[in-house]
């Protein structure tokens, strides 16, 4: 987990970056200023309203003046309550619109950024980033803007008008400013300080109660309830004493802000009081005087507030900003940008050379050396060999998800890198090794590969790729609960491995590419299964360029060339009899895959791939 | 058991239930101490400005008629400011020993609550986490409990506050103007019951948001993990498509939540400020007419002033607590389960061998597994086991395993292995038949003995987040470097930390990602190798390992074995494995077929009959490649 130090100073350069998705309110923020000032300048003058109606109404005795006091106070107050509706709205459009705005833009990178930047983060750090940080974020700008300008127009005015009526008294009641200033700045940091402490240890709690759980067998069989349960109650205890030390601050803090207001409100009832004895002062301006006092620090706590969750937001706003701001590897140059100009081009024949190409991940180590081959459209390129051999980097070059680091890749005899990235995966099919499915129906699922796919269509990829019996059921059997219709995924119908299979499979059917490649898994399913999934996989390669990482001994038999790859170079090239009569690197792959298919069918264990010995 | 939430809440109270009472005294005082500068200031405006006789009690009056009466405060006014902030002060006072005593309070409930759950979880057995889903613990360890806690450290306090204020300003009021006091009530019932109302109804506009929320990050989660079938059909824009309107949805709901806030405040705002309209012109009014004097005025104005935000408040404090109390019951509801030991009690009072229970309880205490152990026999008979009832995944299984010997289990995925292994260590419990630890039915022995004695090793080992040497320590404590480098050496983890730069202090990472799946079950051995069990259960613990590895392994475990068989204490191992090298050199092969014995027999004795051992082995030894090979080479 990384940690951003939150202590630091405010970042003005961050927060202008953010200021972008800011720009399209900056009308709104203007209004918000202006209410949040009004609705200040109300708050401020309300006591010396009330001051008023002491003198003029009640002590002066004259009744006739109550109704004009009390259409300005009802006025006031309606004008008062509209305004508080209006701002709240006006904040919530702002904070959604820029929680809105942010988070698309968050997204749209996400679309366009490479997968070297997916395989360095994970999707559970992205997702916290689009959910609790751009909230946090919003939360922060459009209600911190509020309550700031609030609170500062609520101390600004209040000053002004008890400054104007009486500078004197005015002084009494803001004595005690600096002090809350002072006390403010001290305990800002030292929550800051503790609540930091408070939120790590609670973020070590939760990975400990959820390794307890994930973990418990191992902690059974293991019988270390005894050493688990003391560390865990030891940082239990350090989380108490934590949140005790922050909560006694909090304790301190706001008592200490209100004490403040009434040391202000004593002194000027002190010397409000005297003036009032010697006639420099009536007792109406007193009682404005001493209601002003004691709500004029009221802000304060909001503010302080407001600061330290500021310096929180810092945080998230550098990690939001990293993201949006991060460069995709992979982009269209000017010739690929020329040539997509305005339309796609027709469908690609399939005809790919690699010249050439070698590749490294890291920049380091190469794990792709000088890599040659050329493939003729429509033939099957089936890749054997170990894991950590290169297949899968082949695969991922091909699809343009990486580009070589150096040599080139031709499709249809034109430098991919100089093709419109969009074309050259439009004409691409990609089945994965874990199946992947969308939450939704099968129908959507299927419909991914093409979208203006009709129904028919979407039956008749099913079919070509064997799915159609099981989903829409067929002789003796029983389809989906809802057919086409059914849900997939979290409370929809649970597919097998293979279903899931076969789904993927009817899906790159349907997007008939002219280049498929197909990251072949093999799980432990039943024969029919299996026998189903041999044959929709011949028949979705049929008539394409293929590039399969294969693990199925029909498909490396039928494919026009197999290449055995061993640390980023092809051993050998050739065909199955060729290669197999060859008794060598090939012949022992194939024996070794041939007994964990069989090992499969027999004792329905999946071998994992072996790995070099460490 | 059923559960009982505040039941559970009370024990954990259990040494701060005082500090509480005290707490909730506090906030009483500093309800009522904030309430006596109103009556100063009327005191002073009345009494001492306007130099009427002051209302005062008795006592208080004496005092102030020996200095002088009001025109001794009248010279002196700095007495009444010094009252004033007096009050103040003690307000200060009490209000932080409130915030301080209920912080201590809460925080140690919690803790106490928290604590127990943690042990709870342990002590649950290992069936429970099979059927509940793991996220829902966490999340009832962690959020629920800091819903528990927050309402435990703020929400009682508010509460109270709101009612203890409510409450002292109406005796107060009553105390010094009955009119007024009639005059300045009426409408924060209505303010209260406007927020109550608002805040109760206004649960389903949250519920909508959160789960637009919900499903807005579902869709990005898939797309994340579906990032590759995106790029790769060229789909970003229909995926931009489909998060824009998620997004947009949760955008507009949560905004129109939003201005249902606004529509609160606001009417909130109307409706405070006309309960303060009507107290300040009749008050104005009663002035004016000699009715009332300035000071109780300008008193009633300050108490108006003062109970409105707390009951505002009320109502949205009081929907939290909704809250609390159901995360409260989500907690209890887990505490409320059994334990594995639960049943337990019952069977060792009344089961034939109590006192063999008794005793081995007694002995428990410190001695180590290897020295209460005696021989490390194996008997299980007509070993039947149900995960649901009528679905049996074990049928009358029954074999023997003599000390020192190795036994491996064969049989397809499904076929009851890994029960077998798992019931040898009480993981799960028998619906019939029964399992014996050198003749004692190990349903008598108590679960973490019996752990201790039995050492299994699981396929898909748990790493926790720490470096390979405490990750190894896990189960046997602190470890000289002599055993450390013998489990390590035996596991073949050896190799692995000397192949990291920190050794044994390397970090494993979040469920030891940084390891390989073969590095991972290297180190779950190593760790129950270090207990020094006197059985161990392999449950297909070296199925990641290249065949090289995997030999070397055993080939260690067997020459340490052979060594301690010279002293008698070889270790019994149960072993599931599909490698015929694993399994020819067992003493005993059980197969296993739909959770039945298809077979028991060596290696030789399987092979002279068909059967899986005997097909596992032609596969394996090649002699089926080399009989298709012959056949024609054509794959199926």
């Amino acid at each position: 987990m990384e940690e951003i130090d939150e202590r630091q100073s405010l970042k003005l350069s961050l927060w202008r970056s953010l200021f972008r998705f800011a720009a399209p309110y900056k009308r709104r923020f203007i209004l918000l200023g202006i209410l949040m000032a009004l609705v200040a300048a109300i708050d401020a003058f309300q006591p010396f309203l009330t001051g008023w109606a002491v003198d003029n109404i009640a002590i002066a005795g004259r009744l006739d003046r109550l109704p004009r006091f009390v259409i300005l106070f009802g006025s006031l107050m309606a004008v008062q309550a509209v305004m508080v509706r209006v701002f709240i709205g006006i904040g919530g459009k702002v904070e959604m619109g820029m929680n809105y705005g942010i988070r698309a833009a968050a997204f749209d990178k996400l679309q366009k950024l490479s997968f070297s930047y997916f395989d360095k983060t994970s999707a559970g750090w992205i997702t916290a980033r689009l959910t609790s940080d751009i909230g946090r974020l919003a939360d922060i700008i459009a209600w911190g803007v509020i309550d700031m300008v609030w609170g500062l127009s609520m101390m600004l005015i209040s000053a002004i008008i008890m400054i104007a009526t009486d500078w004197r008294l005015a002084l009494c009641a803001l004595s005690a400013l600096p002090v809350l200033v002072l006390i403010s700045i001290f305990f800002e940091r030292g929550i800051l300080e503790r609540s930091r402490v408070v939120r790590r240890t609670n973020s070590r709690l939760t990975a400990a109660f959820s390794e307890n759980i994930r973990g418990v067998r191992a902690v059974k069989t293991l019988v270390a309830e005894e050493r688990q349960g003391s560390a865990f109650r030891r940082l239990s205890e350090t989380m108490r004493k934590a949140s005790v030390r922050q909560a006694m601050l909090g304790a301190l803090y706001l008592p200490l802000v209100v004490f403040l207001g009434y040391v202000g409100m004593a002194l000027a009832l002190w010397q409000g009081g005297e003036r009032v004895m010697i006639g420099g002062a009536t007792i109406g301006l007193l009682t404005a005087f001493i209601f002003s006092a004691s709500r004029f620090f009221d802000p304060a706590t909001d503010l302080a507030r407001v600061l330290a969750d500021l310096q929180y937001a810092q945080a998230s706003a550098e990690r939001v900003v990293g993201l949006i701001d991060t460069e995709p590897a992979i982009v269209d140059g000017p010739a690929a940008i020329a040539r997509g100009q305005g339309r796609l081009g027709p469908r690609l024949e399939g005809r790919v050379e690699f010249e050439g190409v070698s590749f490294s991940y890291d920049g380091k180590r190469e794990v792709l050396s000088d890599f040659n081959l050329g493939v003729e459209p429509g033939s099957t390129i089936a890749l054997v060999g170990e894991t950590g051999s290169g297949k899968s980097t082949v695969v991922n070059l091909a699809c343009r998800f990486y580009e070589p680091t150096s040599g080139r890749i031709l499709v249809d005899g034109i430098d991919y890198r100089e093709l419109p990235l969009r074309y050259l995966h439009a004409n691409l099919g990609y089945v994965l090794q874990q199946p992947y499915l969308f939450s939704g129906t099968v129908r959507e699922n299927i419909r991914y590969g093409r979208l203006d796919a009709s129904d028919d269509e979407v039956v008749a990829a099913a079919r070509v790729a064997r799915a159609h019996d099981f989903i829409a059921g067929g002789p003796g059997r029983q389809g989906l609960d809802g057919g086409y219709g059914a849900q997939v995924g979290e409370g929809g119908v649970l597919l097998s491995t293979g279903q899931k299979q076969l789904i993927s499979l009817a899906r790159a059917v349907l997007a008939d590419p002219a280049i498929l490649v197909l990251d072949e898994a093999t799980s432990s399913v039943d024969t029919e299964t299996e026998r189903l999934v041999q044959d929709a996989i011949g028949a979705v390669l049929e008539g394409r360029t293929s590039f399969v990482i294969a693990h199925r001994l029909s498909t490396i038999v039928d494919a026009d060339l197999i290449l055995v790859m061993r640390d980023g170079r092809v051993v050998e090239r050739g065909g199955h009899e060729e290669l197999l009569t060859k008794g060598g690197a090939y012949a022992r792959l194939y024996e070794a895959q041939f007994i964990a298919e069989e090992e499969r069918l027999e004792l329905g264990i999946v071998s994992e791939e072996v790995e070099e010995s460490a | 058991m059923p559960s009982r939430p505040f039941h559970a809440l009370w024990r954990a109270m259990a040494g701060v239930r005082a500090t509480f009472v005290g707490a909730l005294a506090f906030v009483a005082l500093a309800a009522l101490s904030s309430l006596v500068d109103p009556l100063i200031l009327r005191f002073t405006l009345d009494s001492v400005l306007a130099g009427e006789s002051p209302d005062l009690p008795p006592f208080l009056a004496s005092g102030l008629a020996a200095l002088g009466g009001s025109s001794f405060l009248a010279r002196n006014l700095w007495l009444c400011a010094l009252a004033l902030l007096s009050a103040s002060l003690l307000n200060a006072l009490f209000s932080f020993l409130r915030g301080s005593l209920s912080a201590v309070a809460a925080e140690r409930t919690t803790k106490n609550l928290r604590d127990r759950l943690a042990a709870h979880l342990d002590a649950l057995p290992a069936a429970y986490f099979g059927r509940t889903a793991a996220g829902d613990l966490v999340q009832r360890s962690t959020s629920d409990m800091d819903t528990v806690r927050r309402f435990l450290a703020t929400q009682v306090e508010e509460v109270g506050r709101a009612v203890a204020l409510l409450g002292f300003t109406v005796v107060m009021m009553a105390a010094i103007d009955g009119y007024m006091t009639l005059v300045s009530l009426p409408i924060i019932p209505a303010v209260f019951g406007f927020s109550y109302i608002f805040f109760k109804k206004i649960q389903k506009a949250f519920t909508a948001s959160d789960e637009a929320e919900a499903e807005m990050t579902q869709v990005l989660e898939e797309n994340l993990h579906g990032i590759r079938v995106v790029r790769a059909f060229a789909r970003e824009d229909f995926e931009i498509e489909r998060f824009d309107a998620k997004n947009k949805r949760y955008t507009d709901l949560t905004r129109r939540l939003i201005t249902l806030f606004g529509w609160y405040w606001g009417i909130s705002v109307l409706l405070c400020a006309a309960q303060e309209a009507v107290t300040i012109s009749v008050g104005a009014a009663r002035v004016a007419s000699g009715q009332l004097s300035t000071g109780t005025f300008v008193a009633f104005i300050a108490y108006v002033g003062r109970v409105l935000w707390p009951v505002r408040q009320l109502g949205r404090t009081l929907t939290e607590v909704g809250k609390a109390k159901v995360s409260l019951g989500r907690i209890a509801a887990v505490l409320a389960e059994p334990d594995e030991y639960a049943a337990d009690e019952v069977r060792v009072e009344s089961g034939p061998g109590a006192s063999a229970a008794a005793d081995a309880a007694a002995s428990i205490s410190a001695a180590p597994a290897a020295e209460i152990s005696r021989e490390g026999r194996i008997d299980i008979e007509g070993l039947g086991v149900e995960y649901e009832a009528g679905k049996k995944v074990l049928d009358g299984v029954s074999f023997t395993v003599l000390p020192g010997e190795t036994v491996a289990l064969l049989g397809r995925t499904g076929s009851g292995k890994s029960t077998i292994a798992a019931a040898l260590v009480r993981l799960v419990e028998p619906a019939s038949g029964s399992i014996k630890l050198d003749g004692t039915d190990i349903r008598l022995i108590d679960r973490r003995r019996l752990r201790e004695m039995i050492g299994l090793v699981l396929q898909e080992p748990y790493l926790f987040s720490r470096t390979m040497r405490e990750n190894v320590e896990l189960g046997s404590g602190e470890l000289p470097e002599l055993e450390l480098s013998r489990a390590a050496r035996l596991s073949g983890f050896d190799r692995v930390a000397s192949s990291f730069e920190a050794g044994w202090s390397t970090a494993v990472g979040e469920e030891g990602v940084t390891l390989s799946g073969g590095q991972r079950q290297r180190l779950a051995l190593a760790r129950v190798l270090a207990k020094r069990p006197r059985v161990l259960v392999l449950d297909d613990t070296l199925s990641a390992l290249d065949t090289e590895t995997d030999a070397r392994v055993r080939r260690e475990l067997r020459s340490e074995s052979a060594a301690a068989a010279a002293t008698g204490a070889a270790p019994t191992t149960i072993i599931v494995a599909h490698r015929i090298t694993t399994l020819m050199g067992a003493d005993k092969i059980v197969v296993l077929e739909e959770g039945r014995v298809a077979d028991i027999g060596t290696h030789a004795e399987l092979m002279s009959r068909p059967g899986l051992y005997r097909r596992v082995w032609e596969i394996q030894g090649g002699r089926a490649f080399e009989a298709r090979a012959a056949g024609g080479g054509a794959a199926r």
